[in-house]
């Protein structure tokens, strides 16, 4: 049996929710007791298999077809038919002729719209048929996770502005921070 | 610094919250994938992880933090 759409919605809602709690609670250990208390590590450890099991269902949603019903090919009238299981591993696993789609959309690869692309043409060599389910889905999830870690950034500093000043005393951590989510939005 | 009480109650609070929420993940995708699928172990572990925080977080003794404290000072 195969994990339907509807199960990788509740997956990753449900994941991707207990990623922003489980966080905020290892940060408010940590802030308290510091990092090195066993309470702090065991919700660090916690944090980190929630967002690990995230990841790996993330992974799983890209890379297989999904067991709802196939809808028609955009080309013509005819359901799209998938490719042999072994030709669609290989396209899976083949360089992206499109790899250099965030040079030419002016952003690093690390950019959600590169990995929205990249996933996106992946599904389409997979499935053989380009799906506004599978777009929706896949730009629903990005959102999501965008808007998880905006959120999670927003009360972490708000809570723990102290964290960010001595962070910002390191030469140079800050600056990769900010970065970073600039590079997001 | 140290954990109050109040917030360690509502440390607890969160995290049974996040274990009732995160329950029915490892049971779905061994139904759908097998018991025996990486995904569905890593699910195991990861519920089994946040089984052990809250019991940690029930049994945290508060007070006996404070006496760690002032022996400390």
């Amino acid at each position: 049996m195969r994990i339907t759409e509807a199960d990788y919605e509740y997956l990753l809602h449900t994941l991707s929710e207990a990623r922003s709690r489980a966080t905020e609670i290892a940060v408010s250990i940590s802030a308290r007791v510091g990092t090195e208390h066993p309470l702090a590590k065991l919700a660090n450890a916690a944090a980190l298999k929630v967002e690990s099991v995230l990841r790996d269902v993330q992974k799983n949603a890209t890379d297989q077809p999904t067991a709802s019903p196939k809808v028609f090919d955009l080309a013509g009238d005819a359901p799209a038919t998938s490719p042999e299981p072994a030709a669609a591993e290989a396209n899976v696993k083949a360089p992206l002729p499109w790899a250099s789609f965030h040079v030419e959309a002016g952003v690093g690869p690390e950019h959600w719209v590169s990995q929205f692309v990249d996933e996106l043409m992946r599904e389409v060599r997979t499935s053989g048929a380009i799906r506004f389910e599978t777009a929706e889905r896949l730009l629903e999830r990005h959102k999501q996770t965008f808007e998880h870690d905006l959120a999670i950034a927003r009360r972490m500093y708000r809570n723990y502005p102290h964290l960010f000043h001595e962070e910002s005393n390191e030469a140079g951590a800050s600056q990769n921070g900010r970065r970073m989510l600039t590079a997001r939005v | 610094m140290q954990l109050h009480p109040r917030e360690l109650n509502e440390l607890t609070r969160k995290a049974g919250e996040l274990l009732s929420d995160t329950t029915d993940v490892p049971r779905l995708l061994k139904m759908r994938l097998g018991a025996d699928h990486a995904l569905a172990e890593a699910a195991d572990d990861m519920l089994a992880s946040i089984q052990t925080l809250l019991r940690e977080l029930r049994s945290f003794d508060v007070s006996a933090q404070e006496e760690d404290d002032e022996a400390r000072a």
